[in-house]
């Protein structure tokens, strides 16, 4: 219940702040990160076009963006169990199919994450007052559970895109 | 798997009741896209098991970014058509939407031109042929955005601000030349320019690298007018109006008054000549044109004293398309269908009781 309470003060300075804050991981041993990129297409000097990722320029609606989480075991044991839980943030709306984790099993909520479920499956109720499958701009959470251990000095990523509103 | 840790579970559910106020926070007043200078977040929260007991919690930066400011109008004709107009027609008016797309509340500068030429090349139908020029052409914002041009009302030549997807209506009006034929059509333009709201300031577009603030990002499309290219903040569209109606002008005087005592003063007795000038100018024809005149109070219709076009004609209702109705002591005259230009005289007497 202390930790609970810990984190949910760490949420609310993070409500008020807005900007990046640190918050302290109850035993330190993984480090989450999180980066917002955009991709912007660059022409070469050889005319060679490529895709370039930086953080957002252009971020006027519609620009789509790339959220990335990294985590890493900065612990000396190996730990299980990891389920890693990333609100859509607010003005924004998932890019359907973007979601990415290798080794993970990927579930959505839209109910401000009370369930999760698998996008297919995922329901929302609409105004006629019955059951539609969400459509992706209707997800409120993504959750990614990583299948398999990560051991003393691994790291993973997850992320997925979303598009300014 | 999922819910291996109950406790866990009940973390989850925290956050995400945190996540879910951010996400509903900023979601007021939403209009064409998230406002400028809003600020996008996003943060991560891990779970996972590394030693037997309570399940440690990882959170991650928050990272953050600004929402710039999207400059975007669409300006567009009303009706689709060309405006009816007759020749030497003034104040004529043509009706256009100003529309901010933007992502903030903006300010309009408007421009009304003619178009040079055809403007086959971005012109859409029926607004690609210009056979004459209107004159005198200046442009008034719709104050109540009824659509209708009030002149005492719709005076401002500007938007001072309008908020994001809000549209405002905009007309030119203008005078047709008397020399503009059936069928001819003159084409404008209306030009809106995406200003500061209220100090009518010129907008730049923030140049080169992203800063820290909010950006000034253009994002209109080409317009119809020379020179509004893609990325300029401006917007144009053609509106036209079309020769072809016609203008039915009535004038009515006294043209002679004889007393009983053979003077021309008004008097009871007197003995008045109504005239009645119809004036049908521009092209075109007018259908089933019926001129009433109901008579004067105090005054005595004169007995078969109505003439048209100087031939005399009968009180009664019959072929020759002209009568005096006792009932309602009215004079009409029926001439039917009447290609314009062409006038029509109509005179009639009254006594003065």
């Amino acid at each position: 219940m202390r930790i609970s309470r810990l984190l949910l003060t760490a949420n609310l300075l993070i409500l008020l702040g807005g900007f990046s804050l640190p918050v302290h991981a109850a035993d330190g041993n993984i480090k989450v990160k999180s980066i917002a990129e955009v991709e912007t297409i660059v022409t070469g000097k050889d005319g060679k076009r490529e895709i370039k990722r930086s953080s957002p320029e252009k971020a006027v609606p519609g620009t789509e963006v790339i959220f990335t989480d990294t985590f890493e075991n900065v612990g000396n044991k190996t730990a299980s169990d990891i389920v890693i839980n990333n609100p859509i943030p607010a003005n924004t709306g998932y890019k359907a199919g973007s979601a990415f984790g290798k080794d993970c099993t990927i579930l959505f909520s839209a109910d401000g994450g009370k369930t999760f479920s698998a996008a297919e499956n995922l329901k929302v109720k609409g105004e006629d007052g019955k059951e539609h499958t969400a459509l992706p701009g209707q997800y409120t959470h993504i959750r990614w559970t990583y299948q398999g251990q990560l051991a003393s000095g691994k790291s993973g990523e997850v992320g997925f895109r979303a598009v300014i509103k | 798997m999922i819910s291996n840790h109950p406790k866990l579970n009940f973390r989850t559910c925290l956050t995400s009741l945190c996540g879910g106020l951010l996400l509903i926070a900023p979601q007021i007043g939403w209009a064409v896209g998230t406002p400028a200078g809003t600020t996008i977040s996003n943060n991560a929260t891990l779970t996972y098991v590394m030693v037997a007991g309570l399940p440690p919690t990882a959170t991650s930066n928050t990272v953050s970014f600004l929402v710039d400011k999207k400059v975007n109008l669409i300006v567009a004709e009303v009706s689709g058509s060309a405006t009816s107009v007759s020749s030497g027609q003034t104040g004529a008016v043509t009706t256009f939407s100003v529309t901010n797309l933007g992502n903030d509340l903006q300010g309009f500068n408007l421009t009304a031109a003619l178009a040079s030429g055809n403007p086959a090349t971005g012109g859409t139908a029926p607004f690609t042929t210009n056979n004459f020029s209107a004159t005198g052409l200046s442009v008034f914002a719709d104050a109540n955005n009824n659509g209708i041009y009030e002149p005492l009302i719709d005076t401002a030549t500007s938007i001072s601000s309008l908020a994001s997807g809000v549209s405002r209506k905009v007309f030119i009006v203008g005078n047709i030349p008397a020399t503009a034929l059936n069928g001819q059509q003159s084409v404008v333009s209306l030009m809106a320019t995406v200003v500061a709201p209220t100090t009518m300031a010129a907008l730049v577009e923030t140049a080169g690298a992203n800063t820290a603030g909010v950006d000034i990002i253009f994002a209109d499309s080409a317009g119809v007018a020379t020179g509004d290219i893609t990325h300029d903040a401006k917007h144009s569209a053609y509106a036209a109006y079309l020769a072809g109606g016609v203008n039915l002008t009535l004038n009515k005087s006294i043209a002679s008054v004889l007393d009983p005592k053979g003077t021309a003063i008004l008097m009871p007795g007197a003995v008045m000549t109504y005239q009645i000038v119809a004036t049908l100018s521009g092209l075109g024809t007018a259908t089933n044109l019926v001129i009433t005149d109901p008579l004067p109070v105090n005054t005595t219709y004169v007995s078969g004293s109505i003439v048209v076009n100087s031939i005399a004609k009968t009180d009664a209702a019959d072929a020759d398309n002209a009568q005096f109705i006792a009932a309602t002591q009215t004079i009409s005259v029926s001439p039917g269908n009447v290609a314009a230009p062409a006038s029509i005289v109509i005179t009639f007497r009254a006594t003065i009781n």
